[in-house]
């Protein structure tokens, strides 16, 4: 039965003109990035490359004397800035070629905030339209169960906007793989950038699964489509803009750790750092006037909020009425 | 064997907008036994398809037992719904595919064989239609769908609200007949209807509810029996004569324009042999059975009254029950 209604649930999903739409569009955003770079990259001449690692090399003897400099002039313990060698490095120095090591995390975090609109869209839909058309109380006819019912549709929404996600995922890193190998260069890979690129990439798919579980909770403790978009929109005005502009009158302390837009972008991005205004440093103190807000202070916002919907939203259903 | 469907006690409360409670159904009971074909009859607004939800569990009812075969419902409907058809109040379905993806996603659903989709399109005459998206359906088509996807898992108990609901004339025979073929296949039916002709054809019994409380339950050939007043018409050509005649015998007559109509007849070749006697020659004589409407409107109090506009809430109140405790608030079900 379970098994029935989950392929029911699937056939359904990928039947529906807005999934079908929105997947399409998706797929042409992703298309046009790669497009857009690749008409923006070349393959760098001989002479580009003679003439960037000339640069670079010019460009550290240049620091690398003002350190020396700098040392002599303060001693060892001053604070003098020590030229990092991998800054200088001659993919830097060319212009007009795509350079995947340093570029493709910016990219990604594009193709990662479509997804997870995509995700709260389509979540939303799924269950919004069946709540308003009536077509959620036909299927109660079948399966009487209520959280079985929403639980199929909702693992049904997770597990192919899952899917979905890793699959372009992986399409777009590689073809961007694709088109640094062909016209442009692969930069500097060694050391973290794989594993850190394999967590952003994590985070992002749970980022996008939470997106879906949230769309889908909001149309149905409002029993509609809509009632996601205008939870976002009023939030988005009420909070984001209307509290931060009440905080910043008040000169609240750290404003920005009561927006939930500070975790989502700390989760995505690692870590996010804030100018601390009212850290007080004494005259001679040594103090930080930064706090920083991290992956896992987002997590943990983020879950609370997507798990405290998804909870609302199966009480709801079992103890309402369905007309 | 036991009822397919007993109801005793139901009440349902909707909370009104500026407070209070609507009582849509109000200490409500029916019996359905198996094999019937069991008419639910009453006016707008009087709780039919109120008691179907609960039955189904679509509302929690506030109090009140009820069994759908032989299982208390809500808490048993999982191990039984696969054995119950329902159509409840002209059911919708998301526009944007074709009526035969509908019934198969259903049938995919509850695990039903997709071969059956075929069987039931034909069976309300969708055959060829059943690739037409849902939305461009007419009403009387999506009527149709609806009753489909009830048949879909050729049930024991087919509950149908309203199935006439814009059908044509073709269609509410083919619904008659459809009702009949799968009574005498063994299937219960429970149809609720305001076409009391219909009703009145197709039931073996109805109960009938006003102001969410049973008015009367019993066959229908009972009902009509019950509030059959012996009337007769009877067609003479002296008119003036025959209701003397009559009325010297001691028999109540009214007369009509061409007619007369002699009330509480307990032998009616009494009246032959009256008329007879004295030359009358009767051209015909006919029993004024009650119908279903009639007994309806006369029970509910419903029947339109010149220069009267009834209101949904006219209908008559059925001495019901004591209210429940709870009444007034009534608990959110959990
Ligand atoms: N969701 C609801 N919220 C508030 N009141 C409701 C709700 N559903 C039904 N009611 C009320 O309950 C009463 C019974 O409604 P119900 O739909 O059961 O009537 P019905 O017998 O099916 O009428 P009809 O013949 O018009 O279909 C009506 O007075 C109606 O206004
Ligand atoms: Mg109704």
């Amino acid at each position: 039965m379970i098994r029935n209604l989950l392929r029911a649930e699937l056939m359904r999903l990928f039947g529906r003109r807005f999934v079908q739409i929105m997947t399409v569009l998706l797929l042409g955003a992703c298309v046009i990035a790669v497009l857009s770079t690749v008409a923006s990259s070349h393959t760098p001449t001989d002479a580009e490359l003679r003439q960037a690692a000339g640069d670079a090399a010019a460009q550290f003897t240049d620091m690398q004397r003002y350190y020396e400099t700098c040392v002599a002039a303060q001693g060892p313990q001053g604070e003098c800035p020590r030229p990092d060698p991998a800054q200088y490095r001659m993919e830097n120095y060319l212009t007009g070629v795509f350079v995947f090591a340093n570029e493709i995390t910016g990219l990604f975090y594009f193709v990662a905030v479509f997804l997870a609109l995509f995700g709260f869209l389509v979540g939303a839909s799924f269950i919004g339209a069946e709540m308003t058309s009536g077509g959620l109380t036909n299927l109660l006819l079948w399966q009487p169960q209520r959280p079985v019912v929403l639980g199929a549709k909702l693992l049904t929404a997770v597990v192919s906007v899952g899917a979905l996600a890793v699959l372009v995922i992986a399409g777009y890193l590689g073809a961007f793989w694709g088109v640094a190998s062909v016209s442009g260069l692969a930069g500097d890979l060694s050391g973290p950038f794989w594993p850190d690129l394999f967590a952003v990439v994590a985070r992002a798919i749970a980022f996008v699964l939470g997106f879906t579980v949230l769309g889908f909770s909001i149309a149905v403790i409002g029993r509609h489509t809509a009632a996601a978009l205008g939870t976002v929109a009023a939030y988005a005005v009420l909070w984001e803009v209307g509290l931060r502009i009440v905080l910043d009158t008040v000169d609240a302390v750290r404003p920005d750790r009561w927006m939930f837009s500070t975790y989502l972008v700390a989760f995505l991005d690692g870590s996010i750092e804030f100018y601390d205004g009212w850290s007080n440093c004494g005259m001679y103190a040594d103090c930080a006037s930064t706090y920083t807000v991290t992956w896992v202070h987002g997590a943990l916002a983020g879950g609370v909020v997507v798990l405290v919907a998804a909870a609302s939203a199966f009480v709801l259903t079992q103890r309402r009425d369905m007309a | 064997m036991p009822p397919v469907i007993e109801i005793a006690g139901l009440r349902k409360g909707y909370r009104r907008l500026r407070g209070g409670v609507h009582r849509a159904l109000d200490g409500f009971d029916m019996v359905v036994e198996p094999g019937q074909v069991h008419g639910f009859l009453g006016p707008n607004g009087s709780g039919k398809t109120t008691t179907l939800r609960a039955l189904l569990g679509l509302v929690r009812a506030d109090a009140g037992e009820m069994r759908i075969l032989g299982q208390p419902s809500p808490s048993a409907l999982p191990q039984v719904i696969g054995r119950v058809g329902a159509i409840v109040e002209s059911p919708q379905f998301f526009g944007n595919i074709s009526g035969r993806r509908m019934l198969t996603l259903l049938a995919t659903a509850g695990g039903v064989p997709t071969a059956r989709v075929e069987e039931v399109l034909a069976q309300v005459g969708l055959r060829d239609r059943g690739k037409d998206i849902v939305k461009t359906y007419s009403l009387g088509m999506k009527q149709r769908l609806a009753v489909a996807s009830a048949l879909l898992k050729a049930p024991e108990l087919l509950i149908l609200d309203e199935p006439a609901n814009g059908l044509d004339p073709a269609g509410i025979r083919e619904m008659r007949d459809l009702v009949r073929l799968l009574a005498s296949q063994g299937v219960t039916v429970l149809v609720s209807s305001h076409i009391l002709a219909e009703i009145q054809l197709i039931c073996d019994s109805v109960t009938i509810i006003s102001r969410g409380r049973r008015v009367l339950a019993g066959p229908v050939s009972g009902v009509l029996a019950s509030f059959d007043s012996g009337d007769f018409r009877i067609r003479v050509d002296d008119l003036p004569r025959a209701a003397d005649v009559l009325r010297a015998d001691g028999v109540q007559v009214t007369t009509g324009p061409d007619h007369l109509v002699a009330h509480r007849v307990a032998a009616p070749a009494r009246l032959t042999e009256l008329l007879g006697g004295k030359g009358l020659w009767i051209s015909e004589l006919a029993p004024l059975t009650p119908d279903l409407e009639s007994v309806f409107l006369q029970l509910t109090a419903t029947a339109p009254q010149p220069g009267a506009a009834k209101q949904v809430d006219d209908a008559v109140l059925p001495a019901g029950p004591p209210p429940a405790p709870n009444e007034f608030a009534p608990e959110v079900p959990r």
